[in-house]
């Protein structure tokens, strides 16, 4: 180590999926942590202090040697990493209840790391489970036997982790390598290495493994495992629904009140109008769906942590690829109801490329947090509020349950189209695929904090990415309105003549001028909508007044058979800069997002101008 | 010569090589999983609709498409020899 790197000293950590170093990191670095890149389940590295250390959390790996994407990323970087001057130590997660598998990357990454001369600490996570007579654990052995520190921890109980800062903390202090213990070159003697030290000196039975086996008969069984994860799937949504709902009270509320003291200080005129309906308005119509985006988030780490997640990738396997689709796209499509972005990222885990494609293009028909707000609108205010089967359900829940359906099912049915599509000109067959490989971790109960820490963490960088754009669309479209004439006169405005000059476009499907502003302007970030329809009405404050802002379109003309229309429009057009900037990002070209654009948009037209006129047809006004 | 995909739940059998129409870097995962000339393999169980099935190997469990299945070749049949599959 040169003494010149001394301004900064990282840690990296490393391990397999589902050892616990999510946890372990978590543990040591406390809640003030950053993502890196877009937030999402398996694709970021996340960076936090403890003590003078900056200590890096690297996706897990089973290898040095990617297969998928998202792991080609992790390794890449890792390797950048070991060889910074700043990296002072790695220290490798390993997992005492699969200590054989486990042992597999420690052994693969030591010569990397001896020849740069970077120690390497061995943390055995989860030694709380190891419970019973067969339990046993000779970090001393495994220490002289492989020549590194051994250290036994639980980040669950915090077991240990005393003894491993104080490592961190004197890494001066470790013993130079151990020259006779020579690790092997090849997959098969590395594997071979790694079962005699599991049998020497690890557990001598695989107890988690048979009661892992006992929930599998019930979570992949033939009969109950659909069921079960149909219930899992309500809970989630029910959750996103409700739990989020005074969430999103209490942040409607606060952007509300800073508004108005805000307001209060500014004098009259152009700086206050602005402060009050452009920033204020803008941010609140945004704000108030970050609630639901980090239950959602904090939802899919309770499923990833407790190892169900990989469990409904199986099961869904098999049916997500009668429509061209692999089972490990169902977090991405599942992740897409949050937001597009961190969605597609989550598809670097799909290990067919053609897959990948097929998913990244799909996941903008899920129906994303941006929209909620516009479906809350148009449905609170224009479907009847009546109840169906003995008020057990109301018509409008049915109608927002039926619009997500909705969208998976455009979803599914895209993805079986671009899969004829694309099947000839890949390479095509089912072989030419990179096939399904996935682990079923043990079942573990996730702990709380961790997850809340992650869930905050990544949403925190998706407002970080998102804000901007979101407030400068709104800024314009504030500004094409305010002028030339002032607050009060928006028939006159520079956007009222944008909107007149658009309506024969947005005629055929019942939206008058007003509309046809909102929706072009939507075409940067659908989560405008109702901030645009609100200045477009004279709401000071449409993101938390959508009950006044659908009387005043009821008012303005616009009937059910407009508002189903536009519905119709949302459920399914691409309108979202950012989602087609990163997908041409993640597919390397702009074909991906200039099809998926062209076709969603045009079948969003098309769809809500049939909408509007069968309606009207069946008598709706 | 049997395959792993012919494997029946419940059943172990030592694993004997890769067929040729695996791809190397899919068979190079799969050793590195622990699926090696050698060992003993289990099928744990299977999952509904002719999905992938669930194999316990080097103490953990992976859950294998059957056309990747297919391209892992077994020995003869092959009893517990008390190894840890």
């Amino acid at each position: 180590m040169t003494a010149h790197a001394a301004e900064r000293a990282d840690v990296l950590l490393v391990g397999n999926p589902n050892s616990g170093k999510s946890l372990l990191f978590s543990r040591l670095t406390g809640i003030a942590q950053k993502v890196a890149n877009y937030p999402g389940v398996t694709t970021e590295v996340r960076s936090g202090h403890a003590g003078g250390l900056v200590i890096h959390d690297y996706p897990g790996i089973y290898s040095l040697e990617p297969l998928t994407l998202d792991e080609r990323v992790a390794i890449e970087r890792l390797e950048k990493a070991l060889a910074d001057p700043a990296t002072r130590a790695i220290v490798c997660v390993l997992d005492a209840t699969r200590l054989e598998r486990s042992l597999y990357l420690l052994l693969e990454l030591l010569p990397r790391a001896r020849a740069v001369h970077v120690p390497v600490i061995a943390a055995v996570n989860v030694i709380d489970e190891l419970v019973g007579p067969s339990a046993r654990l000779d970090l001393p052995g495994l220490s002289a036997a492989v020549g590194c520190h051994f250290i036994g921890v639980s980040a669950k109980t915090g077991e240990g982790l005393d003894r491993l800062r104080g490592t961190l903390d004197h890494l001066d202090r470790e013993p130079p390598w151990d020259e006779r213990c020579v690790v092997p070159g090849s997959i098969e003697e590395r594997k071979r290495l790694a079962r005699r030290l599991s049998r020497a000196y690890g557990p001598r039975d695989d107890v988690l493994l048979r009661s892992q086996e006992r929930i599998d008969r019930v979570f992949l069984s033939t009969w109950l495992g659909l069921p079960v994860f149909a219930v899992v799937m309500a809970v989630l949504f029910q959750a996103i629904f409700t739990w989020a709902a005074p969430l999103m009270a209490l942040v409607k509320d606060g952007v509300t009140a800073t508004g108005g003291w805000v307001g209060g200080l500014l004098p009259a005129g152009l700086a206050h109008d602005f402060a009050q309906d452009a920033v204020f308005a803008g941010i609140g119509a945004f704000l108030t769906f970050v609630p639901q985006i980090f239950i959602l988030f904090l939802i899919i780490g309770a499923l990833e942590d407790s190892g169900y997640l990989a469990r409904a990738a199986v099961l869904l396997h098999r049916p997500l690829g009668w429509f061209g689709l692999s089972g490990r796209s169902f977090l991405p499509l599942l992740s897409g109801h949050a937001c597009a972005i961190p969605a597609m990222m989550a598809a670097r885990t799909i290990e067919s490329p053609r897959r990948r494609l097929i998913t990244v293009m799909v996941i903008p028909f899920t129906s994303c947090s941006a929209r909620l707000p516009i479906y809350a609108l148009l449905i609170g205010g224009f479907i009847p509020a009546v109840s169906l089967v003995h008020g057990l359900v109301g018509l409008q829940g049915v109608v927002f349950a039926g619009v997500y359906v909705f969208g998976i099912t455009n979803a599914l049915l895209a993805s079986a189209v671009l899969d004829r599509l694309t099947r000839k000109r890949m390479g095509g067959g089912r072989l030419a695929d990179a096939p399904f490989v996935v682990e079923l971790p043990p079942y573990r109960v996730p702990g709380v904090m961790p997850i809340v820490v992650a869930a905050a963490s990544r949403s925190w960088s998706f407002v970080r990415r998102a804000a901007p754009v979101i407030f400068s669309v709104v800024v314009v479209v504030w500004f094409l309105g305010y002028f030339p004439n002032g607050k009060g006169h928006l028939d006159q405005s520079w956007l009222a003549g944008l909107g007149h000059w658009l309506e024969p476009v947005f005629a055929p499907m019942g939206a008058d001028w007003k509309s046809g502003v909102g929706i072009v302007s939507s075409f940067v970030a659908r989560e405008v909508f109702v901030g645009t329809m609100g200045t477009l009405n004279g709401l000071q404050d449409a993101g938390t007044q959508l009950g006044q802002l659908s009387t005043q379109l009821q008012l303005g003309g616009m009937g059910l058979a407009a508002a189903l229309a536009l519905l119709f429009f949302y459920a399914t057009s691409l309108q979202c800069a950012s989602t087609l900037v990163v997908m041409r990002k993640e597919t390397g070209s702009s074909r991906a997002p200039v099809l998926a654009f062209v076709s969603m948009t045009t079948f969003a037209y098309v769809g809500a101008v049939v909408t509007f006129h069968l309606a009207r047809a069946l008598g709706a006004g | 010569m049997r395959n792993l995909a012919q494997l029946p739940p419940g059943a172990r059998a030592r694993i004997d090589g890769f067929g040729s129409g695996l791809r190397p870097e899919v068979g190079r995962r799969l050793r590195e999983l622990g699926f090696v000339d050698g060992d003993v393999v289990r099928c744990v169980r299977r999952a509904p609709f002719g999905g992938p099935r669930v194999y316990a190997v080097s103490g953990a469990a992976f859950a294998l498409e059957m056309h990747v299945a297919a391209h892992v070749l077994l020995g003869p049949a092959d009893g517990d020899d008390g190894s840890r599959g």
